[in-house]
């Protein structure tokens, strides 16, 4: 019994030493600054900290465990995990919650489950494993192009229909790089983009008045200050007026007197920098590029390629969540709710985030697992 | 460099080298987005943060400048002719608000808009968001105190809104005393920066735009007051920041008396004309110009209509004759003449002419007013009857340019005022100045009639009024005023010899108070008298034809008619108040001036002499 004992101490030390501790760090500190913003804002709703610290132990003992289930299991539950997504998404239709003129969540009891979120990483996976098995000269083939593309469609078309054009476009996105990735020829790339470009203006029509609307205002925002540009001017004010130092800890106004839409969610970022300036923007911005690469690095360790693929996507659904979430609060990018990963006040989102993580450190952990 | 080419080498590399050389290039596409970020931070926070930290403070704080109360206008007895009505208003913000429908609607309870109300200030407010954009603007409804107090009550409910105190000008004369007083509208940025920068943005300012209340603006207007107000997105008020009390602008107490301004405009009645009264000091008692327009209209915005109707009156109501419209003195310069050629020792008192019906000078006549003539005239006789044929001599021998020095010296030509916008300053004509202004050599003919106040002398009846005054006070320089505050004295004397005061004083005496004298029939028959020249000046030239078919005065066309005027002062054994009445295309200054006058003096008489003769 002594000699079992201390193999399972051991072995769990083991486990923990093999955990990526850069990732952890990131996680921690992304978490602290959450908090430090959260509380500063004065929003009404007072156990805002709470809740999101709560989520945060939540998410992190889902990322441990997560994280120390081997790759091999993960990725013979990969498929499983996105039928139940897709399940999911088709249950949003019938029983979901309306808010903001959308169909978007599930109540789940402990908190409002948003399975699109959930999609964008249950694709990774999905494709992941589906590439595992493809050599890379049949890659180009038609009949090896069916089920990725369905793969991507089903999801897609599923989310749009909510309506929410933005976590579709984020999934697609996610998706084609993955197909990036695997060596798919670049010419199908080539003719893609172009039939999207051909079917874009086509598709414009098929937009809800408030999706168009929101493109017509990021063309020219000030066209209509009080209206749907009132957003992203705010937000650029509050970024703006924060200067270089900030205005300190607590002291944005455009946060705290309600002229920043949602500065808890998708807006957490402009309450940042209006009261940390450019000097804490870029070390936020170090710290998320420092998380993308850390993931980068993991995905080049790995040995299969369906840990190479998932780091990856992972990676590169961080890097869409922060390129789109930064490029839209400073005016870059039309407004489109996404959220900034970790920081963000919203549950769904943070599971999301802590499980890709998860993932990434088992892939981390079992790199040298052989899936075949 | 291999890792540049997306192209994947099939068969010859491993899948995972794939992925890896492909990861790259996206590795290069989240660097190079993330460059894209970073400049765009560097662009908003350190290139762009002066002018967002300026746009977030206009976000979160209120501005508003408070209307400060206006000095109160007094008669020289402290009597109110101008002074201010509290008002209580709603100013808001526009660009805060941003549905105009939902917040007239939130207002229903406190206060009872109608639809056309409504539409009226929603078009006002898009204009204001349009053109002063960070201004506050005020709902232009007067409240109730009840009304305010009750949304002064309720202020954390009702968003966006601020109510305010001003104040509106109300004139207790509005028609009397519009035009010396003047009125008060809506500013532009360029008088705003002339008076003081500090009155920039204070949002339902009026100020001055003419008389009094322009020229003394920068002491009545007073400072406005500010207040600093932190208010969130929904324009709800958080906290006052800071608050400076306005302070009051500094009354002004007039020379002008009340009682003898209403009186004099009753006795204009319909006439167009002027009439000032002044005493011999130069404090000016009265100053009518009629017709007149009613001045509290202009305070809040005149209508078009109104604004039209008064334009297009021939008689020209918003114009201030007394200090803005120019005669020809006419008959009323004559003393100047006699004094000047005896100042200068050209004549003396005994100088003696024979007046037939007209006289000729270079082959050119000129007829006397007097049909018959005034057979052998002097001085006293001229000016007594106001023979055209002796001054015509007296001026002939006197030259203009000396006539120019003593009119000078008596104002004429010049501002009576400084910085009296509407005055106008009128004409004195030398030989310099038309070889300047009409480029043309002085004619002697032009001497001649100027010698009868004719010609291109153009006076204004201040002009007029302040040289009678300085006339009747003994000869001595004054300085007329409005303004109580100022001190009446005496300055150089410009009639240096009393002698020739006392010859023209006395002629002015029997010009009125001796048998045919021109205003006889105008004379004050009590104890006080008062005495003055009739002066008529022609607005056209008189050919010989019109002379023979005798066409009289009344028969032509109001705008031909001579215009009437009469200067004069009382009462004559000690001389005090100055007088220049002047009526538009009156006729002569006997029929239509002189009575006027005498009501006015016989009122001057009883309002500053009846007391002390009672004491």
């Amino acid at each position: 019994m002594p000699s079992l004992n201390k193999s399972i101490i051991e072995n769990f030390f083991l486990k923990l030493k093999s955990l990526d501790w850069f990732i952890i760090t990131l996680i921690i500190l992304i978490s602290i600054i959450s908090l430090l913003v959260l509380s500063s804002l004065d929003t009404g709703n007072k156990n805002l900290v709470e809740k999101h610290f709560l989520r945060i132990i939540f998410s992190f003992i889902v990322f441990l465990i997560v994280a120390s289930v081997n790759i091999k299991t993960w990725y013979k539950f990969s498929y499983f995990f996105y039928a139940i997504v897709i399940l999911l998404l088709i249950l949003v239709d019938f029983y979901g919650l309306v808010g903001k003129g959308a169909k978007r969540w599930l109540d789940i009891g402990i908190f409002n489950l948003q399975p699109s979120e959930l999609m964008k990483i249950a694709v990774i996976m999905a494709l992941a494993r589906y590439y595992q098995y493809i050599k890379t000269d049949e890659i180009d083939k038609v009949r090896n192009l069916v089920i990725p593309i369905s793969l991507i469609i089903i999801p897609f078309v599923l989310v749009i229909k909510q309506p929410d054009l933005g976590t579709a476009l984020f999934i697609l996105l996610v998706a084609i790089s993955i197909l990036w990735l695997t060596g798919l020829n670049l010419k199908i790339f080539t003719f893609g983009t172009l039939s999207l470009l051909i079917l874009a203006p086509l598709s414009i029509s098929f937009l809800k008045p408030y999706q168009k609307q929101r493109i017509l205002t990021f063309l020219n925002p000030e066209n209509d200050p009080t209206g749907a540009g009132y957003h992203v001017i705010q937000s650029k004010i509050a970024i703006g007026s924060g200067g270089f130092f900030g205005k300190g800890y607590m002291q944005g106004s455009q946060s705290n007197l309600s002229f920043l839409p949602e500065p808890h969610t998708d807006f957490i970022f402009t309450a940042f920098a209006e009261q940390f300036g450019f000097f804490g923007s870029i070390i936020l911005l170090i710290l998320f590029l420092l998380l993308i690469y850390r993931i980068d690095v993991i995905s080049k360790l790995s040995r299969s390629t369906f840990g190479r693929l998932l780091c990856f996507g992972v990676s590169f659904n961080f890097f869409v969540y922060i390129a789109i979430n930064i490029g839209m609060v400073t005016g870059l990018l039309p407004v489109v709710g996404v959220p900034i990963p970790i920081m963000s006040y919203g549950g769904t989102a943070m599971l999301t985030s802590m499980i890709a993580l998860g993932l990434v450190t088992s892939a981390k952990i079992y790199k040298d697992q052989n899936i075949y | 460099m291999e890792y540049f080419s997306p192209k994947v080498r099939k068969g010859i590399e491993s899948k995972s080298k794939t992925i890896s050389r492909r990861g790259f290039v996206l590795s290069i596409a989240k660097v190079s987005f993330f460059g894209i970020i970073f400049s765009r931070l560097v662009y908003l926070q350190l290139f762009k943060s002066k002018e967002f930290k300026q746009l977030s403070d206009r976000n979160r704080y209120r501005e508003i400048k408070e209307v400060p109360e206006r000095g109160s206008i007094y008669d020289f007895r402290q009597r109110v002719i101008a002074s201010n009505n509290q008002v209580y208003q709603l100013s808001i913000f526009p660009r805060e608000i941003k549905n105009l429908n939902e917040f007239f609607y939130s207002l229903r309870n406190y206060i009872n808009f109608d639809i056309l109300e409504i539409n009226k200030f929603k078009r006002e407010i898009y204009r204001h968001k349009k053109t002063k954009k960070y201004q506050a603007y005020i709902i232009d409804k007067k409240l109730s105190w009840e009304t305010i107090a009750k949304i002064n009550y309720n202020l954390s409910n009702i968003p966006y809104v601020q109510p305010m105190v001003s104040y509106e000008r109300t004139y207790s004369y509005p028609e009397e005393f519009a035009h010396v007083i003047g009125y008060v509208a809506e500013p532009n940025k360029k008088e705003l920066k002339k008076i003081s920068e500090n009155l920039l943005y204070v949002p339902n300012l009026k100020i001055g735009k003419n008389g009094i209340e322009k020229r003394f603006e920068s002491e009545i207007i007073g400072s406005p007051g500010k207040s600093v107000i932190e208010i969130d997105a929904y324009g709800k008020q958080l906290r006052q920041v800071s608050f400076d009390e306005g302070i009051k602008g500094n009354n002004f107490y007039s020379t002008l008396d009340l009682d003898l301004q209403v009186y004099a405009k009753k006795v204009l009645g319909n006439e167009s004309g002027s009439v000032i009264v002044m005493s011999t000091k130069g404090e000016i008692r009265c100053c009518v110009s009629s017709p007149s327009f009613n001045a509290n209209l202009f305070t809040y915005g005149i209508s078009n209509f109104e604004f039209k109707k008064y334009l297009k009156n021939e008689k020209k109501p918003l114009s201030n004759k007394s200090l803005s419209s120019l005669y020809p003195p006419g008959s009323t310069l004559k003393m100047l003449v006699a004094i000047s050629a005896l100042e200068n020792n050209i004549v003396n008192k005994n100088f003696k002419i024979r007046c037939s019906e007209s006289t000729e000078y270079f082959g050119q006549k000129y007829h006397c007013w007097k049909e018959k003539g005034h057979g052998i005239v002097n001085m006293k006789k001229a000016i007594k009857e106001s023979c055209d044929i002796y001054f015509y001599e007296v001026a002939r021998l006197l030259g203009v340019d000396r006539l120019y020095e003593t009119a000078q010296r008596f104002g004429l030509g010049q501002y009576v005022f400084k910085n009296f916008i509407e005055e106008k300053k009128g004409v004195f004509p030398n030989t310099k100045w038309k070889k300047k202004y009409v480029g043309q050599p002085w004619y002697l003919g032009e001497t001649i009639i100027a010698g009868i106040g004719q010609g291109y002398i153009q006076t204004t009846p201040i002009q007029l009024c302040k040289m009678i005054a300085q006339i009747a006070n003994g000869g001595y320089k004054i300085k007329p005023s409005f303004n109580a505050n100022d001190q009446f004295l005496f300055g150089e004397k410009i009639i240096q010899n009393d002698d020739h005061l006392k010859i023209i004083q006395d002629s002015l005496n029997v010009a009125t108070n001796e048998w045919r004298g021109t205003s006889y029939r105008s004379r004050l028959k009590g104890a006080l008298k008062y005495c003055g020249k009739t002066g008529t000046s022609q607005v056209r030239k008189i050919t010989q034809e019109q002379r023979d078919l005798n066409i009289k005065n009344k028969d032509l066309p109001w705008k031909f008619r001579d215009h009437s005027l009469f200067t004069g002062y009382g009462p004559v054994s000690n001389p005090e108040y100055a007088i220049s009445v002047i009526i538009d295309h009156g006729g002569s200054g006997s029929s239509k001036a002189a009575p006027i006058s005498k009501k006015i003096m016989s009122k001057v008489f009883e309002l500053y002499y009846q007391k002390e003769k009672n004491a």
